[in-house]
């Protein structure tokens, strides 16, 4: 017969063992946990992380190329003083707005109509939803050569047809008027980023509970008003989800506009994504870049902030 | 009859959907379409007015010389796109499975900066990278341009990998470690081969994103030897309008459509995939 002291002991034995075992098994967790994250880190933290700190370090530099090249010298907000007072700030700032505007709300508005149209029976369902994704699955780089041939002064489609229909009496360069400049560059905007936000939207469309629309309609709703009372409220999350998304990556966008228009005409169609690298690569001063930069990442990072508070509170 | 009638009558009200929908479509088509069939015309047709839309000849003379052009950078897109998404995977999949499996402290703010590099105004990083790449030797070389798309693919992969595992049974690892596997055992004999929609989703997310690149290869490298067919058909859609010369329009636009072909392969092939990539509650499309 074995004695309850001693079985209790040997509990305790155990018990002591299983604790110190759990804390070596904790801390060899907590080393590989780092472990597995170095290998991430060492990419992210060189063409990331590195130009990230330098380019804040820049920012609070006087630093002119054209100065020479060890001329960098600290001189606190100088950049930011400079960027306030420069002449064509407001030019920028309304293309900015503009830019940013026109390029989250035409796709997502665009993708609401088309996803309301799609979202029933429908014959040849297969050849629509195809048709749908072609500006997806297009490069970038091609969609802007695409649309500069449509756009084309000369031999353009836009211009026969808008001639065509009595809109213009004589060809327009689309990329070089002031008044067609940005209608042109949002269509293409409009046209190459409405398929996402349509998959997101179809998607949450078909989520709505069938039972809402056909109690909807028992009771003598029209179309107009299913919609407007059953269906964009109930879409409303993703809409508001999309729109901040939309906001931020327009923000820092810079190939849209670079490879459609470079900018210009002179400095017309220049956000601030594309005024940076002006400054840095073509005037050469590294420190106006940097803090151009710094003004587009602050203003990213406020809207990041408000799409991780939804995001969470979506989870809850 | 009456079956007759009521079809007819439904289609009398859907025939404004149609419509509304048929409109649509054809703005989405037409720069497509149009793209496509100044492609397969000789170049006398191309610059014709009013434009036509069906050829008087058809011709493919604008591939032949476009293929030439463009086979070197098609090869390095597709080279740099399958090297990065396995990196990508080597790198993000341990990652992903640490911040979902394992604990420690400061996991949280890990995950904050992975998302925050998604937020980044990227022509902010350039100049500082530029100067650097310089400094090591990277710049203008292909293991410099594949060490920059991975770390942009890297973040998003790693998030949509978390939220991936996170819904795995933690069940089927204890199992396995009971039975004597280790961690990283359980990562590969268990996790992976659960994972294969999320993995088939990174790796296809990755090479798009190379092919698709123009920013980072333009800033990164200089020369048409090294450089992506993106780049390829920006640089000579640029340099050729500068000049002022009009007479490779047809290749380029050639090169835009063999640019799209293989994008289009890999939708149609692995459409569910990327929905599945999608519907994960990634952060970026």
């Amino acid at each position: 017969m074995i004695e309850p002291q001693v079985i209790r002991q040997a509990g305790e034995v155990t018990e002591r063992k299983q604790g110190f075992l759990s804390s070596r098994l904790k801390r060899d967790e907590v080393l590989l946990g780092y472990a597995l994250l170095v290998p991430s880190f060492l990419f992210i933290g060189l063409v990331i992380g590195y130009p990230l700190v330098r380019s804040l370090q820049l920012s609070l530099n006087r630093f002119k190329l054209t100065a020479g090249v060890d001329s960098e010298q600290f001189c606190g907000l100088c950049n930011f003083q400079s960027l306030f007072r420069d002449p064509f700030l407001e030019v920028y700032l309304r293309n900015q707005a503009i830019w940013v505007l026109g390029a989250t709300f035409l796709p997502i508005l665009f993708a609401l109509v088309l996803a309301l149209l799609m979202d029933r029976e429908l014959r040849g369902r297969w050849f629509w939803r195809s048709v749908v994704l072609i500006p997806w699955m297009m490069p970038i780089a091609t969609t802007a050569l695409t649309w500069r041939w449509i756009y084309d002064r000369q031999w353009g489609l836009l211009n026969y047809y808008l001639r065509q229909v009595g809109l213009i009496s004589e060809n327009v360069g689309f990329l070089t008027d002031k008044f067609w400049l940005w209608p042109s560059i949002l269509l293409m905007a409009m046209w190459m980023w409405f398929p996402y936000n349509y998959v997101a939207i179809l998607a949450a469309l078909q989520a709505i509970p069938k039972e809402m629309r056909e109690a909807a309609r028992v009771d003598g709703c029209t179309a107009w008003k299913e919609v407007w009372y059953i269906t964009l409220p109930s879409i409303r999350p993703v809409l508001t989800l999309l729109t901040v998304l939309g906001l931020i990556w327009s923000m820092n966008d810079f190939t849209a506009i670079f490879l459609l228009t470079e900018g210009g005409p002179g400095i017309d169609s220049t956000t601030l994504a594309p005024l940076v690298y002006k400054v840095s690569f073509r005037y050469y001063d590294l420190g106006k870049g940097a803090a151009i930069g710094m003004v587009l990442m602050l203003i990213s990072l406020i809207f990041g902030a408000i799409y991780l508070q939804m995001v969470k509170a979506e989870e809850k | 009859m009456i079956h007759a009638r009521r079809t007819l009558r439904k289609m009398s009200e859907q025939l404004p959907i149609y419509g509304a929908l048929f409109a649509l479509t054809l703005f989405i088509v037409v720069p497509f379409l149009w793209l496509v069939t100044s492609t397969v015309r000789p170049v006398s047709e191309l610059y014709v007015y009013p434009p036509r839309w069906i050829p008087q000849t058809f011709s493919l003379a604008a591939y032949q010389k476009a293929f030439q052009t463009f086979a070197k950078p098609l090869l390095n897109s597709a080279v740099y796109g399958i090297v990065t998404a396995i990196l990508t995977l080597v790198v993000a999949c341990p990652a992903a499975y640490s911040l979902t499996r394992l604990n420690y402290p400061g996991k949280r703010s890990v995950t904050g900066i992975f998302l925050l590099t998604q937020m980044l105004p990227f022509v902010l990083l350039l100049l500082p990278l530029y100067i650097i790449y310089l400094k090591l030797g990277l710049y203008n070389t292909r293991l410099g341009l594949i060490i920059g798309f991975t770390a942009l693919t890297v973040p998003y992969s790693v998030l949509l990998l978390r939220s991936f595992f996170a819904g795995l049974p933690i069940e089927l690892e204890e199992q396995a470690m009971i039975d004597g596997c280790t961690r990283l055992g359980a990562l590969w004999r268990i996790v992976l081969p659960l994972s294969t929609p999320v993995l088939v989703a990174v790796v296809l997310s990755s090479i798009v994103l190379v092919w698709n690149d123009v920013l980072f290869t333009i800033f990164l490298s200089k020369d048409l030897e090294v450089q992506t067919a993106s780049v390829a058909l920006y640089r000579f859609f640029t340099v050729r309008s500068a000049s002022g010369g009009v007479a490779q329009k047809e290749v380029m636009l050639a090169g835009g459509v063999i640019l799209t072909l293989p994008v289009i392969v890999l939708f149609t092939f692995l459409q569910k995939y990327i929905a599945a990539g999608i519907t994960a509650g990634a952060l970026k499309g």
